[in-house]
């Protein structure tokens, strides 16, 4: 008999209703319009007076994925079967800590309740930010720990195209998920744009447009053109392989700006894993060494050389041209997505001995 | 008429593994004229500056595989005459496993393995974890009657090592974590020759020194008692190959990472391949299989574009082998 109660106990709640759908309200009031510019992930469709519509695409031969929402701004809008934000964001989780730089641009870090990776997050700038009180750890090495997510209860979960496959589970369970593809993007300006995309959702569109317009400016009056005698090749390997970065990656495409010719150039699709003879046959003549990686805070060109006997012999490394950008120790990974103009700025001008330089300094 | 057949089986697969040596020396994704190739080998200076560099690290690698080989298989051998168990080995009773846990007490706890260079607190203890368990394994091995409960054993002392691995990844930071990881895929590639000039001399003793414990391993094959009336020392013996045993799988494992099934594959088919029962002549062909076995397995790597892992192709080819050993046991009974 009570095994038949707790049956029907489990059925029951089995049959709980988690969520209220009928909450839909306005959103947005502001009337700025965004337009891309540069971004190929998202599209923003403001044509309608009723709605603007964010469409995200995959944009990558490699995936194939797709996402909308609709931001509603009046109550004419028929939300049935379509995913809309049906309150204002006041809880946020996350499950990039890149995310997090986007958030802090429009000052509104405070609405991040979930975070996957929290003790990653090396930025001092963030760090001092966020309030880690009352921010919950949502992952565990990689993978989203569902009871964290739920105690969290976001408004919007934000995810990575890769976690696809569990926006059913999310939804589900009442969490509306919204993909985020910024890291597919080929060049640093492209990134930066998805910001529109956070200040839609967040109703900032005229502090996010206003922030990439400053930037944009700044970075295009810090380009340069390629100089073929900047011979420059990237990183460093793991074990056998040296994984260069795709020519038309964010990466290469910020160091052409810096006028760099990479010479790997011919890796088009994806990043291309080099084996260390090609690289060490093809590095050495080169005229500069890039590399972004993590190292102990202090690490030197002494500390490089040691790594492998062959890098005292690189012309970069003979030269003293080998440019670092620590990825322990700097925001590279966070805040330098929205300050592509000052990583510009930093590979341009890192050669200089007086300058101060905050992502890519030149290792000594 | 046997000896002589499993000496010219020895002499062939010397040869072989001379030239699949040469060949791994002169093949690679940078292409090198062989009169280059001698004029670096010779040491002299070569046109391209890179060229010696690249020559310098297939010649490591090559040793190192050659090494590696030798050094698990000859391990595997004296460890299944030693449980009395066919299938003993480095890896099967958890000897890999507690170097790895050495190693990552060591190296999650903050030591970088970046330029690794002679260091002596990542060889002692890893040959302390490999030590630690074969003692417990020796006292265990008292109080059981069949040997494939030693194996259960083994295993499960591999398992314990690999939680409490587990267990450091929580404190480890995510460099250190990943470096773990992808030594844990084993490699005899990126050893300097610095450690090479250490390496080779260490293991080419330790398996020397084994040519002068071949009477009491063939005494221990027929049983300890046997190897009693015979006037074999035993403790001196069992603690002999016991520290030999660790060394080996210490060196090489802390360096080329936990390499599996070389150690318990290699001496079977060896088994299957001579009909001698001494090991004066199956531990120089266990040495001599054990590198081409190894050499193999890294060139199968290299000429498929250092994708695969190396543990991936030596459990590719070894699991089968052990299988088959397993059914070739059963049948036996």
């Amino acid at each position: 008999m009570k095994l038949i109660q707790l049956l029907l106990i489990l059925f029951f709640t089995s049959c709980i209703n988690h969520s209220n759908i009928d909450d839909v309200v306005v959103v947005k009031t502001s009337k700025f319009k965004s337009e891309i510019q540069f971004a190929q992930g998202f599209d923003i469709d403001d044509s309608n007076a009723d709605f603007s519509l964010i469409k995200i695409n995959s944009n990558h031969s490699k995936y194939n994925f797709s996402d909308s929402i609709y931001i509603i701004h009046s109550n004419e809008f028929d939300g049935a079967n379509k995913k809309v934000l049906t309150k204002k964001l006041n809880n946020l989780a996350i499950q990039s800590t890149t995310y997090l730089s986007y958030l802090s641009v429009l000052n509104k870090l405070s609405l991040v309740r979930g975070v996957s990776g929290l003790q990653y997050v090396n930025s001092v700038t963030l760090n001092k930010k966020i309030n880690k009180s009352s921010v919950n750890e949502i992952g565990n090495n990689g993978s989203i720990q569902m009871e964290s997510l739920l105690k969290v209860d976001p408004d919007l979960f934000l995810i990575y195209p890769f976690e696809l496959d569990n926006k059913d589970k999310y939804n589900s369970k009442g969490i509306e998920t919204l993909l985020i593809s910024e890291y597919l993007e080929s060049t640093p300006l492209a990134r930066l744009e998805w910001l529109k995309l956070f200040g839609m959702i967040l109703d900032e569109n005229e502090l996010a447009n206003a922030y990439f317009d400053a930037v944009t400016l700044n970075y295009n009056a810090q380009k340069i053109a390629v100089d073929s005698t900047k011979t420059m090749f990237f990183n460093l390997p793991f074990k056998e392989n040296w994984n260069m970065p795709n020519s038309n990656s964010i990466t290469a495409n910020l160091l052409r700006d810096a006028g760099f010719d990479y010479v790997f150039s011919d890796t088009i699709n994806d990043n291309a894993i080099r084996s260390k003879e090609i690289v060490w046959d093809k590095a050495m003549n080169c005229e500069y060494w890039i590399i972004i990686t993590s190292r102990p805070a202090n690490y030197t060109l002494e500390d490089l050389k040691n790594e492998e006997s062959i890098y005292s012999e690189f012309s970069s490394v003979k030269n003293n041209k080998v440019i670092f950008c620590n990825t322990s120790t700097t925001d590279y990974f966070t805040m330098g997505v929205v300050e592509p103009d000052v990583m510009l700025r930093d590979l341009v001008h890192c050669m200089d001995s007086s300058y101060n330089s905050k992502y890519f300094r030149l290792l000594k | 008429m046997r000896r002589d057949r499993d000496i010219w089986l020895l002499i062939i697969l010397l040869i072989v593994l001379i030239v699949l040596s040469i060949w791994s020396i002169s093949v690679g994704d940078v292409s090198i004229p062989f009169n280059e190739l001698f004029t670096i080998l010779k040491g002299d200076f070569s046109a391209n500056e890179s060229w010696s560099y690249i020559v310098e690290g297939r010649l490591n690698r090559t040793v190192m595989a050659l090494l590696g080989g030798g050094a698990l298989s000859v391990t595997g051998l004296v460890l299944q005459v030693f449980f009395k168990n066919p299938l003993a080995g480095p890896g099967v009773l958890g000897i890999s496993s507690g170097v790895t846990l050495g190693v990552a007490i060591v190296v999650l706890g903050g030591f970088s393995m970046l330029g690794l260079g002679l260091n002596l607190s990542l060889v002692s203890s890893g040959l302390f974890g490999a030590l630690v368990i074969l003692s417990i394994l020796m006292v265990v091995s008292k109080f059981i009657k069949h040997s494939v409960t030693l194996l259960i054993v083994g295993l499960m002392l591999s398992y314990f090592s690999s939680a409490l691995v587990s267990a450091l990844y929580h404190w480890a930071d995510l460099e250190q974590s990943r470096q773990f990881i992808v030594w844990g895929l084993g490699s005899f590639d990126g050893i300097s020759s610095e450690n090479i000039s250490w390496i080779l001399p260490l293991i080419l003793f330790s398996i020397g020194s084994l040519a002068f414990l071949i009477r009491p391993l063939n005494a221990f094959a027929l049983g300890e008692d046997y190897a009693k009336s015979v006037g074999i020392n035993i403790k001196t013996t069992k603690a002999l190959l016991i520290l030999i045993s660790s060394l080996l799988t210490a060196v090489i494992t802390v360096y080329c990472g936990p390499v599996a099934f070389i150690g318990i594959a290699v001496p079977q088919i060896v088994r299957g391949l001579t009909q001698s029962k001494s090991h004066q002549l199956i531990l120089p062909l266990a040495v001599v299989f054990g590198a081409l076995f190894a050499l193999l397995a890294d060139l199968g790597i290299r000429l498929t574009g250092n994708v695969l892992p190396l543990n991936t192709v030596t459990s590719l080819i070894g699991a089968p082998i052990i299988v088959w050993t397993i059914i070739r046991m059963n049948k036996r009974r």
